[in-house]
């Protein structure tokens, strides 16, 4: 199939998604607003708002969307490789309600959107210390939520490397961390562009990983290659 | 240690863990601005340094507030005289 035929078809579900998370936020702001913000019903509705974009994926991928779920620990640190803008919503396949993400500033200035993610406890990194973010990574771990951290930061084609501080929030929380290998997100979805192709997509969880066997020195920064390495492994990027 | 020993090995750490250019490492060159370092990085620059100079770092944990390389030259600095076994 020619490359503007795939983008033809894809256009319409990104209309649809971006235009699903404006008027939900429309509808929804008002009760919000009146009820206060709480951040489990927040969280609740992120979720549904996320299995919406996830179905508008599963459409633009030409019904060719794949999900390996594993055994999921009760409260940990959630990573994964970063190809595309919706990586965020990818947990939400995996049934994760009780989910923040640490996330650079941006999102949170998205309308509506950017006051519920706010408000449910997400973690702005922008300006902060990797003490204090790591300070509210473990508080976040201790109300019994998952935390989702792409360690690379920036939206990459090829996995980058891969930060060690949510691997320090892990070890100094011991909560086990999850990888996830999103596939095809990036190809759907290239940084810079806002058109999805049609093309499959595949999201991977992978077996969680404990902290307890990345002490010492340099555990976190281990810790993260070791992930790193599962992932692109399993991405089948690995020389 | 002398102050060029710790800029040589303070550049040589940094450029090899994050991909720096060495030509941008300039004592004003600003982590965030110029290098394209953000606090996420923080992490793994205390890491790093503490292996590149066998110091302990993690105890003050103040390199997310320093801006330039000039002022983690001097941070450095300052530790190495703390700690004698560097």
């Amino acid at each position: 199939m020619p490359d503007f035929i795939k983008k033809l078809y894809g256009a319409p579900f990104a209309a649809a998604a971006w235009t699903w998370l404006f008027v939900s936020g429309l509808f929804a702001a008002p009760y919000f607003y009146l009820t206060g913000y709480k951040e489990n019903e927040l969280r609740n509705f992120l979720y549904f708002q996320g299995r919406i974009v996830q179905l508008a994926v599963f459409f633009a991928s030409g019904f060719r969307k794949k999900i390996v779920k594993g055994k999921m620990p009760e409260r940990s640190i959630l990573v994964a490789n970063h190809p595309c803008m919706y990586d965020t919503f990818i947990f939400f396949d995996f049934g994760v309600k009780n989910l923040v993400c640490i996330a650079k500033d941006w999102p949170f200035k998205i309308i509506f959107y950017g006051k519920f993610i706010e408000k449910a406890g997400y973690i702005n990194s922008e300006g902060k210390t990797a003490e204090e973010i790591i300070g509210e990574t473990r508080a976040a771990l201790e109300r019994g939520l998952n935390v989702a951290v792409f360690p690379e930061g920036t939206r990459s084609k090829v996995t980058g490397r891969f930060r060690s501080l949510a691997f320090e929030a892990a070890i100094r929380a011991d909560c086990p961390v999850v990888p996830f290998a999103i596939k095809g997100l990036g190809e759907m979805l290239p940084r810079g562009s806002y058109c999805p192709k049609c093309v499959p997509v595949e999201y991977i969880q992978l077996e969680a990983v404990s902290p307890r066997d990345f002490q010492g020195e340099l555990g976190a920064h281990n810790m993260a290659k070791h992930v790193k390495n599962m992932i692109t492994e399993k991405l089948g990027e690995k020389k | 240690m002398t102050r060029e020993e710790i800029i040589k090995t303070v550049n040589g750490a940094l450029a090899e863990e994050f991909e720096l250019d060495p030509a941008a490492m300039k004592p004003e060159a600003n982590f965030f601005t110029d290098l394209g370092l953000d606090s996420l990085d923080a992490v793994d620059m205390v890491i790093v340094l503490e292996q590149a100079f066998k110091i302990k770092i993690r105890t003050n944990y103040e390199v997310g507030k320093i801006i330039t390389l000039g002022d983690l030259y001097n941070y450095i600095e300052e530790l190495v005289k703390q700690q004698p076994n560097a």
